[in-house]
């Protein structure tokens, strides 16, 4: 998305183009489907979280003796 | 039942109340995940509406050229985009520098100005979207902050929502984005991680969102339209007070968390306090305006047209508003039953901190890999959240000989057992303790001497106690009637993007 030479306060900045092919349908239909796929992370995550947690509990309940 | 029997009954009812706000926080969390299968983006289009953007600027020079830049850069079609810069009498260089950006951007960007200002964030809003509504032209209305930075993307990811009808507003993933941020700016955007990154994304699946954050909310110009064409200048909380109304008329509210917008917060326990102390009151009067929403029937969208009234939203925002009260009830229960019955006492004891730690794990795992970007700057401050002191107290309540034995005989020490039972209850009555504790670090911060001491105090007391501390103040000022005058954050600008 970086204007070539594009710095914040260059005059006439708002004359840039936004790239055709970054708006197209076609552009905005797949980064739909790929922040759909990012959201699909969060299941990882969740995993992630449980196993770590459980696995804490685990240590300090060993070292407690509870 | 014996009379003793009901009052330790009674107090370990007390202190089961403290257990609610954490059970509250870790449904939010365990609803997280859901959003992978449950979220808008099935039903979100290709949709790039015409959008008027309406900043609200009183003395906003430091900040305002640079957001105004990145709003001009933004991937999304120029002729589709004009930026009303509402001045609110400002008596900084605001106007010089809107005036040379309007000038760089012929009719993109709009200089409006009030020759009256200081009624605060929603007239000044009301001044532009009076403009915006005035002709056909727009067709969605974006509120900002002056000091907000929008990442190239994030006005696309937003507008998106709006092909869906059912829509009225959708919001984005604010986060702090200062360039060299102390400690309190990195609690904070820990801190926005946890209420934005994973709370919103919980409340997109209950169906309910507690609020639009100011500094990004994108209405549908028939949303605006429905909630009166302009924001309420009842309540010192604009932005929930909007979310509320457009789910009450039947139109869903989105978060959005790939559309991140960056933020300078407040790098000093005084300005967070300034700064929050104005969001807590506003909740206060949410929860007063909007009581006849809560836990309400028909509790699901089909009979109700919104999700407000549900058991499970209703709960999550009581567990918040509230969190003060319990955490005051639970420390008054455990030392009640301390005195009553102290194998009972540390026996709750234990298990309520037990179940602190599990959350506190669960929750800041979670939240560390929710946004990489601010774990790298925050995870310190994560580990860190509710403080030291409640990590010793989690410690105590899982190996109890610990501090009182283990360690002192480690150290060739002797706990007398007066200091025991001094010991014992400082680790029961914590809660209420850090709440207090939180006065004495904005208290410390504005000496001369001692501001040094704020910042360690601070992680030893910790970020959730203060917020706990901030919202009791709220309740006390409200009940008090203090002036709820309009109290603006200062931005200098630190943010980079």
């Amino acid at each position: 998305m970086s204007q070539p030479g594009g710095g914040m306060n260059q005059p006439g900045g708002g004359m840039r183009r936004v790239p055709d092919d970054e708006l197209t349908d076609d552009a905005l239909r797949a980064e739909i489907r790929a922040n759909a796929r990012a959201e699909r992370g969060l299941v990882v995550i969740a995993v992630v979280a449980a196993a770590t947690t459980g696995l804490v509990v685990a240590v300090l309940d060993v070292l407690g003796h509870r | 039942m014996s009379w003793r029997d009901a009052e330790v009954t009674a107090l370990v009812v007390l202190v089961a109340l403290g257990v609610g706000p954490v059970l509250a926080g870790l449904v939010q969390y365990l609803l997280v995940p859901v959003h992978a299968v449950r979220n808008h983006l099935s039903r979100a289009e290709p949709y790039l509406p015409r959008v008027v953007v309406v900043v609200p600027a009183w003395n906003e020079g430091a900040v305002l050229a640079a957001s105004l830049e990145r709003l001009m850069r933004l991937s999304y079609p120029p002729g589709s985009l004009r930026v009303y810069v509402v001045d609110d009498a400002s008596t900084d260089d605001t106007p010089q520098v809107v005036a040379r950006k309007a000038a760089e951007h012929p009719g993109r960007i709009v200089h409006l100005r009030r020759d009256q200002g200081g009624q605060g964030k929603a007239h000044t809003l009301n001044h532009g979207i009076a403009h915006a509504l005035a002709d056909d032209w727009m067709q969605a209305l974006l509120i900002m902050d002056a000091d907000v930075i929008y990442r190239p993307d994030s006005l696309r990811r937003m507008t998106r929502h709006l092909a869906d009808p059912q829509v009225g507003a959708v919001t984005a993933f604010i986060r702090e984005g200062s360039h060299r941020p102390g400690t309190v700016s990195r609690f904070i955007g820990y801190e926005y991680v946890t209420a934005q990154a994973a709370a919103r994304r919980a409340q997109n699946v209950l169906g309910a969102v507690a609020c639009l954050a100011g500094g990004a909310q994108l209405h549908s110009r028939a949303n605006l339209e429905a909630v009166g064409g302009r924001i309420d200048t009842s309540t010192l909380a604009e932005d929930t007070f909007t979310t509320f109304l457009t789910q009450l008329d039947g139109r869903r509210v989105v978060f959005e968390p790939a559309a991140v917008v960056l933020a300078e917060e407040p790098d000093s326990v005084r300005a967070l306090w300034k700064q929050r102390l104005r969001w807590a009151r506003g909740n206060v009067q949410i929860t007063s305006r909007f009581r006849d929403v809560w836990f309400r029937r028909p509790f699901s969208a089909r009979g109700a047209g919104h999700r407000l009234s549900s058991l499970t939203f209703g709960g999550i925002w009581f567990s918040v508003y509230l969190l003060p009260v319990a955490m005051t009830l639970a420390a008054l229960g455990l030392v009640g039953l301390y005195f009553v019955d102290s194998v009972s006492a540390r026996h709750t004891f234990q298990a309520l901190w037990w179940l602190a730690a599990v959350a506190y794990v669960y929750i800041t795992v979670t939240t560390l890999l929710l946004d990489r970007e601010t774990a790298r700057r925050s995870w310190f401050q994560g580990l860190m959240f509710p403080g030291l002191g409640a990590l010793v107290v989690m410690l105590a309540a899982w190996f109890p000989t610990l501090w009182q034995e283990d360690l002192p005989s480690a150290l060739g020490l002797h706990l007398t057992p007066v200091g025991l039972e001094v010991w014992t209850l400082a680790l029961y009555a914590w809660p209420v303790l850090s709440m207090a504790a939180a006065w004495l670090v904005r208290g410390l911060e504005g000496t001369r001497a001692l501001a040094w001491l704020s910042r360690p105090l601070l992680y030893v007391v910790g970020y959730g106690p203060v917020l706990c501390a901030i919202t009791l103040d709220a309740y006390v000022k409200q009940a008090r009637g203090a002036s709820t005058a309009w109290a603006k954050t200062e931005k200098t600008g630190r943010v980079v993007g």
